[in-house]
């Protein structure tokens, strides 16, 4: 082969193994959007942990509805790009569960935790936007 | 012999360059296919992250009256009074939109204020806000559909616009700047300004409610309830839209008090409503009162007990007459509000104002035109206008011409020019050359 050849076959290689490496980063960042905390399959059974995760995400809660044990934690994050605010039905007055309520704006980098000791149903909502909506469902 | 070695050679040099020839195009095939391969992968992944951008919204399309009354005709009587068939209502609206388009959603939405009274009676702009809100989250949000992509009918001016409110402060609370206000506000004018005359002022106005919406997320909470913290930069990026009038600025900048008055109510980020929301104003907005107290004084036709006359009372506490006329004409609409699904909807309002002097009987009998159409029923909110117009009591004011020039100048908010057209006909005859 000669060296005009070599080098032109070389570049191809480094071509396709660049263009190759990029779609493959690309593709594992679609993954990724596609899984985590805003994928996570949903259950209608009791969730049995000491903290349990719930995450807003574009839709929504995830999860939405959610059954744990009394006594258990349960912290609230984002994933979208701005401050979040989980507190409990009837927006805006939060007088279902008052203790269920953060009392000001999290910021998006940050997570609240509050742990249920009252059995019910309560349903709730992002303070900030008030269309995130779920329930959770505290047993004995 | 010598040319034998050179045909051998020649042969040799032929097979090299053959083999080198054949593994070249072996290298250049297996490199073609594998950036057919991972373009493939590109594709699928493209095709994917993308999905949602790509759905294309259905053709409007609307349900009959008698399907949308059918779909929702189970919510009449739901356990939990009026708010749980309101709920209920939305529960069926979303699924509607969802499944279909927002045209169709509002079939679902014309329904309900026809065949529940509770719907406009808790106040129909909060219900047609609700819609908005739903279809931002549902279309934009989850499925990546941008507004352009949309196509509004002409119900949504319903109520007062609440749709287009409840979209867009959501809309501009995750867009926050002067520029993605301006570039919706202006797409929105010149796609549908034809057909829905305020679609400006009230984008301008709905974008003033996300403003406020998003600046109250950035408040510590060491700072709740401290006006200027709240409504000093939305009231600073009102003035900086580009493309809005002056108008459109402070109604925009109302939008901002609009927030605030309901936080005021709601006891939400620290404020409560005031004891004196003139003096309030003052405070919050120093030489710019006007769209504050157009903005408290929504509240005023509760403090009235409902009746103009001490309405009139009431606002003569603003900083002058200018003032307190905007305060009166927004407590009036108010009680509109609470009355429009109730017979007439202006008979006991219109003998209440037949108590003022002329210029506030002038002011109580537009408010009432004003409140009629910001809360009749969607599409035909002419009608009880139109009728009062024709009340005896109109004419013994003098108030016949201006009032029928009332309904006219409110009419192109509402309705199409061929739907005006329509309407037109249905003014006495003297009236009908101005009408169209």
């Amino acid at each position: 082969m000669t060296v005009k050849n070599k080098i032109i076959v070389g570049s191809a290689i480094v071509v396709v193994l660049c263009f190759s490496v990029a779609s493959i980063i690309y593709a594992r960042g679609v993954l990724r959007a596609n899984s985590g905390p805003c994928h996570a399959p949903t259950t209608d059974s009791i969730v049995h942990a000491d903290t349990v995760i719930v995450t807003l995400c574009a839709d929504g809660y995830h999860p939405a509805d959610l059954k744990v044990k009394r006594g258990v934690k349960v912290t609230f994050r984002t994933e979208l790009p701005h401050a979040h605010w989980p507190a409990s039905n009837n927006h805006p007055s939060h007088t279902l569960y008052p203790e269920f309520d953060p009392k000001q704006p999290i910021p998006q980098s940050d997570e609240w935790s509050f742990v249920f000791d009252r059995a019910g149903k309560w349903g709730f909502h992002d303070h900030i936007r008030s269309p995130y909506v779920g329930t959770i469902e505290v047993v004995e | 012999m010598i040319k034998k070695l050179k045909n051998l050679t020649h042969r040799a040099n032929k097979n090299v360059d053959m083999g080198t020839k054949k593994r070249n195009i072996l290298i250049a095939a297996v490199l073609i296919a594998l950036v057919g391969v991972f373009a493939l992968i590109d594709v699928f992944a493209f095709k994917r992250s993308h999905e949602a951008v790509r759905v294309k919204v259905a053709a409007p399309s609307t349900l009959s009256a008698q399907d949308a009354s059918a779909k929702i005709a189970h919510c009449h009587g739901a356990a939990g009074g009026a708010e749980a068939e309101i709920d209920c209502i939305f529960g069926d609206l979303k699924g509607t939109l969802l499944e279909g388009d927002i045209a169709t959603g509002m079939s679902i939405f014309d329904a309900a204020y026809r065949d529940f009274p509770s719907f406009a009676e808790t106040g129909c702009h909060k219900q047609a806000h609700r819609v908005g809100d739903t279809v931002y989250y549902n279309y934009t949000i989850a499925r990546g559909i941008d507004i352009k992509g949309m196509s509004f009918p002409q119900i949504t001016t319903a109520c007062g616009y609440g749709f287009f409110h409840g979209f867009l402060e959501h809309y501009t609370q995750d867009h926050p700047t002067p520029a993605v206000i301006t570039d919706t506000c202006e797409y929105l004018r010149s796609a549908y300004g034809k057909d829905m005359g305020d679609i400006g002022q009230t984008c301008y106005h709905g974008s003033g409610h996300g403003l406020e919406y998003a600046q109250s997320e950035k408040v510590a909470k060491a700072d709740f309830g401290k006006a200027r913290m709240f409504v000093d930069v939305p009231l600073a990026q009102c003035q900086a839209l580009s493309k809005a009038n002056a108008s459109e600025k402070e109604d925009c900048q109302e939008g901002v008090f609009n927030v605030i008055v309901n936080f005021m109510v709601d006891n939400n980020f620290g404020f409560s409503y005031p004891k004196d929301p003139m003096g309030w104003c003052k405070e919050a907005a120093p030489g710019n009162e006007r769209p504050c107290i157009a903005e408290v004084s929504q509240k005023f036709d509760s403090f009235s007990g409902m009746d103009p006359v001490k309405l009139r009372e009431i606002v003569k506490s603003a900083p002058n007459e200018e003032l307190s006329a905007v305060a009166f004409q927004t407590g009036v609409a108010g009680i509109i509000q609470q009355r429009v699904t109730k017979g007439n909807g202006y008979d006991e309002t219109l003998t209440q104002c037949m108590k003022l002097d002329n210029t506030y009987f002038r002011f109580c009998a537009d408010s009432i035109i004003h409140g009629l159409f910001e809360h009749g029923e969607p599409q035909v909110e002419y009608k009880k206008p139109l009728a009062m117009c024709k009340d005896p009591r109109i004419a013994e004011k003098g108030f016949e011409k201006e009032c029928y020039n009332d309904i006219i100048s409110r009419m192109p908010r509402f309705y199409s020019p061929e739907q005006r057209i329509k309407i037109c006909a249905e003014f006495p005859a003297s009236y009908q050359a101005v009408c169209k």
